[in-house]
């Protein structure tokens, strides 16, 4: 079974420098628990930071030159990947990152192949449960965890063909070997998008440099003050007892409803 | 002409000419018609407190003219709609909350108050999209927070690509003009299908939102994109926009899926959702877990520490001086230079709570105490707070928990 794995070559959000987008790493991790014969695609001109995404583990590297998608920038990315998914008709997944860091950031890429080709899409993958079946062609089913917040994880099973979007945050990166990143196969492909192809999602909008913007006071602000229940010296049982009774009205402890479900 | 009130002097001498005594004329130079120019001078407060009448929604109302209405106004006050009644909406826009365990969050009434932003711009309505068995005093809750229509979705929470369906096909039939998400793990998800099952607009993770223009960060946030005209979909971020505040709204329309929708013949069930399970305590990434005790430099007993940890079902954690001598492993660290906890509850023991450990801590609601200090800063932000030793505390609370642990099983 062969893995596709989208990369968008991002900066460092810092020094603004090219740098690999950790969720991209993220879903290296994911595409090599479900395979080992991967590739990984990326749209646009091809960089030397494409070495350092195949030292974690990527042979081959598409580069899918698509000049209509250079001249009007993203919304086309996603009918680039589709197009090349189409001609490359023994890739059934595409692992992809949360969102790209360095372009529009919309997060739209995944759902937009997944659009195009009429495969099914999950967001937030944090790690593979089970390929049940490697020769994919029959309706293989897929398991994967997804990652929601406070460490809850749904499983989620999936039939067919899909493009499972890594978390951005949670999620293993694969061990870097340089070597590998050396001796990748780095190819530029020609692809012919249709020009009317892939819906460019319309808003442009002026570009100017990042601002902090005011958030609303949260609130856990007036919790800051503190609600000031206090025991001074109380004994330990009783003290013990105050605890064990704030947890229970949180729905927490030993008997409380996030420890029930979990296995120890 | 202005409209200033000219005096007439000799209309007012007629005004106080009064027959005396002994058929002499007497003048009364006092007032005799409230505030209607008697004195020398004008004392426009008193005059506008007099014309000053209790208006409708509790705000004052000023009515000039010779005659004072105060009274008829003041009752038509009283009888005055307390619910703002949207019926010939010029426009709609819809917003998709998540309702979490059926519930509307802050992050959700946040949403429906940037529709209402959008809604009252354009004299239009507010519709939220809603689950089938959403409960009744959520309905209520959602009056509250400005909605003035109601759309059903199909039960079938397990798929997301149906959900997206239904969403857009109330999208669609409804004609609203935008349609508005939390960025939220479901809501940016789900936003997302939207978009692209729709060929709509899309704008998400805004940060800044008004009616003139939303800003979205970009470029790996070193840039942002200000787009004057609002897209069709957009997803806000949490705490951007303030929750609609004002009277509640009378919910003037309810939509309900046909049937046919309703049944739902299960189309294309390529992605199901299972049940979640909670992540296990003892392993969960610091900044993902939902309850953390933390032990600082006033805990002796580790074993004990760790033992109380597992009965609780917390996640273990720790300050820097704890994880600095090596009775912690440095993931465990809590702080600005060790994990920013997302938890709910945060069980802090023999911790005082420096400004460094308090940043890792700033969004956790709840917070518990234990110290020996009264005067810590741990104990001044705990909403529980135990003034007590905590090699005390430690094994009562340890016999507490695996008592109530084996009830709750046997
Ligand atoms: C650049 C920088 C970064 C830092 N980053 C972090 C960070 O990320 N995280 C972090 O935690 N710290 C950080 N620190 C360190 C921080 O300033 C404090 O030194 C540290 O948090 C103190 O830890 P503590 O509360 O456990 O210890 P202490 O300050 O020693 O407090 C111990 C507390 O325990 C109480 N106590 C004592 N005995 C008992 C008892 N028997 N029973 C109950 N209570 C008792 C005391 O009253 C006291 O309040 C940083 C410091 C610097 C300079």
């Amino acid at each position: 079974m062969r893995v596709a794995v989208a990369l968008s070559c991002g900066v460092d959000a810092l020094s603004g420098r090219a740098a690999p987008v950790l969720s991209e790493l993220h879903a290296i991790g994911l595409a090599r628990q479900l395979s080992a014969d991967l590739v990984g695609v990326h749209v646009g001109a091809a960089m030397p930071l494409l070495r350092d995404y195949a030292a974690y583990g990527l042979n081959r590297i598409d580069v899918l030159m698509d000049n209509a998608a250079e001249e009007r920038g993203a919304g086309l990315v996603g009918a680039a990947l589709a197009a090349w998914l189409r001609a490359n008709t023994d890739i059934r997944i595409l692992v992809t990152g949360h969102r790209a860091c360095g372009g529009l950031d919309s997060g739209l890429v995944p759902f937009e192949v997944a659009h195009a080709l009429d495969w099914a899409v999950v967001s937030d993958v944090a790690e593979v449960v089970g390929a049940s079946d490697t020769e994919e062609k029959s309706s293989g089913a897929l398991q994967v965890l997804q990652a929601r917040p406070r460490g809850v994880r749904r499983p989620v099973f999936i039939e067919g063909a899909c493009v499972l979007a890594a978390h951005d945050r949670t999620g293993n990166v694969p061990v870097r070997v340089h070597a590998i990143g050396r001796a990748a196969h780095i190819e530029n492909v020609h692809l012919t998008t249709t020009s009317d192809e892939g819906q460019d999602n319309g808003v442009q909008g002026d570009i100017r440099p990042w601002r902090a913007r005011p958030r609303l006071m949260s609130g856990t602000s007036d919790a800051t003050k503190g609600s000031g229940n206090v025991l001074v010296a109380p004994s330990a049982d009783e003290a013990a007892r105050a605890i064990m009774n704030h947890l229970r009205q949180l729905g927490l402890g030993p008997s409380g409803a996030a420890s029930r479900n979990v296995t120890q | 002409m202005t409209g200033r009130i000219r005096r007439s002097p000799f209309a007012e001498r007629a005004a106080r000419r009064q027959p005396g005594q002994a058929g002499r004329l007497r003048y009364v130079m006092g007032g005799i018609s409230n505030h209607v120019m008697d004195g020398r001078r004008r004392d426009p407060r008193a005059e506008r407190a007099y014309h000053t009448v209790p208006g409708g929604a509790g705000r004052r109302r000023i009515v000039w003219g010779s005659a004072r209405a105060g009274a008829a106004v003041a009752v038509a006050a009283e009888v005055a709609p307390r619910m703002i009644r949207v019926e010939n909406p010029a426009m709609l826009v819809l917003a998709a909350p998540d309702f979490e365990d059926m519930r509307l969050s802050r992050f959700d009434r946040q949403i429906i108050g940037a529709a209402r932003l959008v809604a009252d711009g354009g004299k239009g309505a507010v519709g939220i999209l809603c689950p089938a068995d959403l409960p009744e005093e959520q309905q209520a809750a959602l009056a509250q927070a400005g909605a003035d229509r109601l759309f059903f979705l199909p039960p079938g929470q397990d798929n997301p690509d149906r959900q997206a369906r239904a969403v857009l096909h109330w999208f669609q039939q409804s004609g609203a003009a935008h349609i508005l998400f939390p960025e939220s793990p479901e809501g940016a998800d789900r936003a997302r299908r939207v978009t692209v099952a729709g060929g709509c607009s899309f704008m998400g993770a805004i940060q800044a939102f008004s009616l003139r223009a939303v800003i979205a960060p970009c470029h790996a946030m070193r840039r942002e994109r200000v787009v004057q005209v609002l897209p069709q979909v957009m997803t806000l971020e949490e705490d951007r926009v303030a929750a609609y505040a004002g009277l509640a709204h009378e919910i003037m329309g309810m939509d309900y899926p046909a049937d046919s929708e309703r049944k739902g013949p299960e189309q294309t069930g390529r992605v199901r959702f299972g049940d979640a399970v909670a992540g296990d305590p003892a392993s969960l990434p610091l900044g993902e877990a939902p309850f953390v005790v933390s032990a600082g430099n006033g805990v002796h007993d580790f074993t004990q520490f760790a033992a109380m940890v597992r009965v609780l079902g917390g996640t273990p954690g720790a300050s820097r001086v704890v994880c600095d001598a090596g009775h912690m492993p440095r993931q465990t660290q809590v702080g600005a230079s060790g994990t920013v906890l997302d938890a709910a509850c945060y069980l802090a023991v023999g911790i005082s709570g420096a400004p460094q450990h308090l940043q890792g801590i700033g969004r956790v609601e709840n917070i518990i105490a234990v110290n020996t200090d009264l005067h810590a800063a741990m104990v001044a932000r705990a909403s529980l707070a135990i003034i007590a030793d905590a090699q005390d505390v430690m094994p009562a609370v340890l016999r507490l928990a695996q008592q109530e642990g084996e009830q709750s099983c046997g």
